[in-house]
């Protein structure tokens, strides 16, 4: 079994970047203050998805004729904090 | 961040970019095959990838090809996706589909690499076992714990060991800390799902010629044989099993591991441009908004499981 800690803090930053912009990416969360790997920003990603019951969809970010995407967390009702059980 | 120096940063990673293409156009010259690069790094194959791979080569090639190389770097996403989109890269590598792994194609990748003719790779190339992933939240030390289905045997083994040793009262506490049974049962099912996957993607191009019980032995190994999800399965170990898999000629292996070390200079590049944009983004959240965070978000919510190979 592999473990994946995440920071408190940054999880907290992540899920108000989260709320406020309805939407957050792995990059974004990659480049949080403490975020130390990819593997955390990875854990602190599950945790919102979960939390937040958000969807977890990927992103085109190019143009030319070699793609590239991210992964993007979006609220699926944006500045709505989900009600949990 | 300055307009200017976000513009020179995008230029940055337009360079890049350019660079990579010029790699591929490089090994198009050298290889008689069309050269698709699905360079994902950390994005999970998931439906949208399979959607806009689609796009691409209905753009870049029409209805179909027939030789078709596809440089991989993937760490894995959803095990349906990833056979998808194996069989859409058949449809345009009609006579030959060739993949092609610079550094990592793990999990749902391998699973998807394993849809080829073969597999090139570099010295430093792994694929990895096809074992799904079942993801849950430990609330009391604030962490996500990951486990494989493969997992459920032997702690059953062990709280079937603690009562026949007499030692009731820590069997029953481990057995309260056991999810639902019709849950480990979706679990364990869920591992069946990789291996058939497996089976026919291998018996119908790859491994082609074998009979059906050594297919099913190189699926059976790349599902239930490895005792972790990470093992790293290189060249060595994928001829071992049954892959064909070869290592790239040293002129190909030059121009693929330049395209590895571009795709990572560029992430690099995009990730330290965030870092500056972050700053900013977060001075503009505004403070009240703290109070709407869900009270619950260290604490394990009552559905939490997420598979995912």
């Amino acid at each position: 079994m592999k473990e994946h800690s995440f920071d408190t803090l940054s999880t907290k930053i992540a899920a108000l970047l989260l709320l406020h912009e309805g939407e957050i990416t792995l990059t974004d969360i990659e480049a949080l203050p403490l975020v130390e790997s990819q593997a955390m920003a990875a854990a602190i990603a599950m945790r919102l998805v979960e939390a937040f019951s958000a969807e977890r969809s990927q992103r085109k970010r190019s143009k030319g004729d070699i793609s590239f995407w991210e992964d993007v967390i979006r609220l699926r009702q944006p500045g709505i904090a989900p009600v949990m059980a | 961040m300055p307009k200017q120096a976000a513009s020179a940063k995008s230029t940055k990673v337009s360079r890049l970019e350019e660079a990579i293409r010029e790699q591929r156009d490089k090994l198009g010259q050298l290889r008689p095959n069309s050269c698709y690069p699905l360079l994902l790094s950390n994005t999970s194959i998931e439906g949208h990838v399979v959607d806009d791979v689609y796009d691409d080569l209905r753009r870049n090639y029409g209805v179909g090809c027939d030789r078709l190389d596809v440089i991989v770097d993937s760490g894995g996403g959803d095990v349906d996706a990833a056979y998808n989109l194996a069989q859409l890269f058949r449809r345009y590598g009609r006579q030959r589909l060739v993949f092609i792994v610079p550094r990592w194609a793990k999990s749902a990748a391998t699973l998807l690499v394993c849809g080829g003719d073969s597999v090139l790779m570099t010295p430093v190339a792994e694929l990895g076992p096809v074992d799904p992933q079942i993801t849950e939240m430990n609330p009391l030390e604030r962490r996500l714990e990951q486990f494989s289905p493969l997992h459920i045997e032997s702690t059953l083994e062990l709280i079937r060991d603690e009562y026949k040793a007499g030692n009731k009262q820590l069997a029953d506490g481990l057995m309260q800390r056991l999810q639902f049974p019709l849950t480990l049962g979706s679990y364990k099912k869920s591992m069946e799902l990789g291996k058939q996957y497996l089976i026919k993607l291998l018996s119908t191009r790859m491994l082609g010629g074998k009979t059906h019980q050594e297919v099913e032995a190189v699926a059976k190994r790349l599902t239930e044989g490895y005792a972790d999800h990470g093992f790293c399965i290189n060249l060595q170990e994928a001829q071992a099993i049954g892959l064909e898999a070869q290592e790239l000629s040293t002129e190909e292996l030059d121009i693929v591991w330049e395209i590895h070390r571009l795709t990572r200079q560029k992430s690099e590049v995009e990730r330290e441009r965030r870092r500056r944009e972050i700053e900013k983004r977060i001075k503009e959240i505004p403070p009240e908004l703290i109070e709407k965070l869900p009270s619950d978000l260290f604490r394990r919510p009552e559905k939490q499981d997420t598979a995912s190979s």
